[in-house]
Order: structure tokens, then C-alpha cells, then sequence
């Protein structure tokens, strides 16, 4: 009896021991190589990296004014991406794919920033700058595999507005 | 001793089955390696193509994405100034998209890529082949990546590499989570863009 009890408790522990080195190590996996998982995966192009997912950044114009939206992206590593996504006056016809413009980015991003938006009319005349005070979007806060960013412009020059939303 | 192994292999077993389950393990790292099964990494069954850029040189580029509908004009998205720290960007566009090239569609032998080197130097880099071809290439719901990477045997020793991501092949499972494609069309539309 002593010895069965004895027994059980040990392959408890022992479950209770791997099942907590296996948690430790879990996250960790992200440091193996994707590249290399990218070569030996049917989803991924051989030799070409697999992205790990997705952030989405739209940029939709509902004024009359051209607008160049400029956007720096932060990545996990210190890297800097610089945007600067341009869209014309909008249009309500939706064949006319002009007025609205995405980048996309893998899902090593540390942050968001919107810097600023310039914005012209058609027709000429003054540059406009606003919306170059927001704070950034910042990984689990914000941000997180998977969202989509939109910066919507509205209004008529030149009283532009810019909204920032995560969905 | 055959039992331990049968008993101790079944607990060893166990967590790494039931992990990736309760989420236990890197999401992003398993979406990379089962190709979409969390986060779509292809637009799938929405109206785009993605097209990403990924920088795997020592030059800072600057690398224009150009794609037609069959109609004047040509539409381009151009990615300026990405560092080999920075690595990839890319686009999205929407279908209908009949032809994806970098650089000229019609010139693919135009040097238009910039690489912008360390020690100053800057070249012209060609995109090399044929844009691709709706249908035959690719199809709605596919991700183009282009590769730009060192290459001592290329002009400008660097080539560009095309692959793809099959929208087919995105897994819709109750693992699934955040979907910024379907989300995005589901405000365009919305929004009456």
C-alpha cells in the first residue's frame, strides 16, 4: 500500500515538473529560426520567409484634398520603417481604388506612430500639416498580431481633421 | 522499464499536445509555421492581394510596387528607405489587379530599385523577370513576396526573389483569431469606400 501511494505520488510530481518545463519552454519557441521552418512548410515559397501574421495600416480619405499620411513603424529590433502613403480626394465611386491605400507589416512591430499628414488640394496652393501630436500605438497595448489601424481624413481644407483607430 | 517510457513518454507527451491549445505557445511563431492557423498571413477569401517587400540585403532600398487593373493608369505604392533592420513592408491591393511587377511593368530590365549601400555608394537593381500575371501567378486572396537579397551573381549583386502565399491555403479554425483583412472590408464597405 505504502509502496503504490509512494508511486503515485512520484509520477505525480513527475507530470507536475514536466508539464511546467514544458510551459517555460513554449514561449521560447519563437526563437527558432522562422526562416528555416519557412523552407520545410508547404504554406511558405521555398527559401523565402514566413511572415508570422499581420498588421494592417489604411489610410481612407473622405476630404477633397490630396493627402500623403507618413507613418513610422518601430519593430521589435530596434528597426525603423518609414511610410509615407499617399491617397487622392475621394471618390464616391468604389471602382476607384485612389482614394483609400494599405501597408502592411509582419507582426514584429513595437510601435505605431502616426507623425503627420500632409494634405493638398488638387488645385494647388497651401501644404497643410496637422495631426502630428498623437501618441503612438504600442504592442500590447494597443497593438497585437492581427489588428487593422485606420486613419481616416475628413473634412474640407482647411479644416482637416485625422482620426486614429485600432479595430 | 518499458512501462516508465510508455508512462513518462505519455506525460512528456501531453504539454506538447495540449500547449499550442491553451495558448501556450508563441501565437506568432506557430502562425509562421503552420501558415495562418491564428493570424492569416494571405488575405484569403477577401478582395486583395498582398504584396510584401522583404530587405534581406545590407542596402537601405527604396523599391517601387507597381500593379495594374487592365486600365490606365498603373497604380504604385512606392516603400522608400527600407533598412535591412527594418526589413519588410509591403501593400495591399485590391482586386481586381491583372499584373504585379517592382519597378516598370512593362521594363522589367529598368533599373528602378534603389540600393542605397553603407559606404555611401548607390546602384540601380532590376526586377528581372515578367510581372506577374493574374491567374497565372496568382489569384485573389494571395500574398506576392519579393525578396530583394545579395547576390554576387546578379547585376548589381542583388536579385530579386518572388514567392507566394496561396489564399487557399488559410486555415479557418476555431483557433483562429484577428482577421484585419476581413475586418478592413467590412469597413470599407461600410464607410462607402
Amino acid at each position: 500500500m505504502e509502496y503504490h501511494c509512494t508511486n503515485a505520488v512520484r509520477r505525480a510530481a513527475a507530470g507536475v515538473v514536466l508539464a511546467g518545463i514544458g510551459l517555460l519552454l513554449a514561449p521560447g519557441c519563437g526563437v527558432i529560426n522562422p526562416d528555416l521552418l519557412g523552407t520545410v512548410l508547404p504554406n511558405s515559397t521555398i527559401g523565402i520567409p514566413a511572415p508570422e501574421g499581420t498588421i494592417v495600416i489604411a489610410v481612407m480619405n473622405r476630404s477633397p484634398a490630396i493627402v500623403a499620411a507618413q507613418v513610422q513603424v518601430t519593430k521589435l529590433n530596434g528597426g525603423v520603417v518609414d511610410l509615407t502613403i499617399p491617397v487622392q480626394p475621394f471618390d464616391s465611386s468604389t471602382a476607384n481604388p485612389a482614394d483609400r491605400a494599405f501597408a502592411v507589416q509582419d507582426c514584429d512591430i513595437y510601435s505605431i506612430r502616426l507623425v503627420q499628414i500632409l494634405a493638398g488640394l488638387p488645385t494647388g496652393g497651401a501644404v497643410q500639416q496637422f495631426a502630428s501630436s498623437l501618441p503612438p500605438l504600442v504592442d500590447g497595448v494597443e497593438l497585437s498580431c492581427g489588428k487593422l489601424v485606420t486613419i481616416t481624413v475628413v473634412g474640407t481644407p482647411p479644416n482637416l481633421q485625422a482620426a486614429v483607430e485600432v479595430y | 522499464m518499458k512501462d516508465h517510457v510508455r508512462h513518462y513518454g505519455c506525460l512528456l507527451f501531453a504539454p506538447m499536445v495540449l500547449a499550442p491549445l491553451c495558448g501556450c505557445l508563441n501565437p506568432e511563431f506557430l502562425n509562421s509555421a503552420v501558415g495562418g492557423v491564428y493570424y492569416p498571413t494571405a488575405p484569403g477569401d477577401t478582395p486583395f492581394v498582398m504584396v510584401r517587400v522583404v530587405n534581406e540585403t545590407t542596402a537601405t532600398l527604396d523599391v517601387p510596387i507597381v500593379w495594374d487593373d487592365g486600365s490606365l493608369p498603373t497604380y504604385s505604392y512606392t516603400v522608400r528607405g527600407l533598412t535591412p533592420e527594418g526589413h519588410d513592408t509591403g501593400t495591399l491591393v485590391q482586386w481586381p489587379v491583372l499584373r504585379i511587377g517592382l519597378g516598370d511593368l512593362d521594363f522589367p530590365n529598368a533599373p528602378l530599385i534603389v540600393a542605397n549601400f553603407p559606404d555611401g555608394s548607390s546602384t540601380g537593381v532590376i526586377f528581372g523577370r515578367s510581372a506577374l500575371q493574374a491567374g497565372v501567378d496568382y489569384n485573389e486572396g494571395d500574398t506576392i513576396i519579393f525578396q530583394i537579397a545579395a547576390d554576387s551573381r546578379s547585376p548589381a549583386y542583388i536579385r530579386v526573389d518572388a514567392g507566394k502565399i496561396d489564399g487557399s491555403s488559410q486555415l479557418e479554425t476555431g483557433l483562429s483569431r484577428a482577421d484585419p483583412f476581413g475586418r478592413l472590408w467590412s469597413l470599407l464597405a461600410a464607410l462607402g469606400f
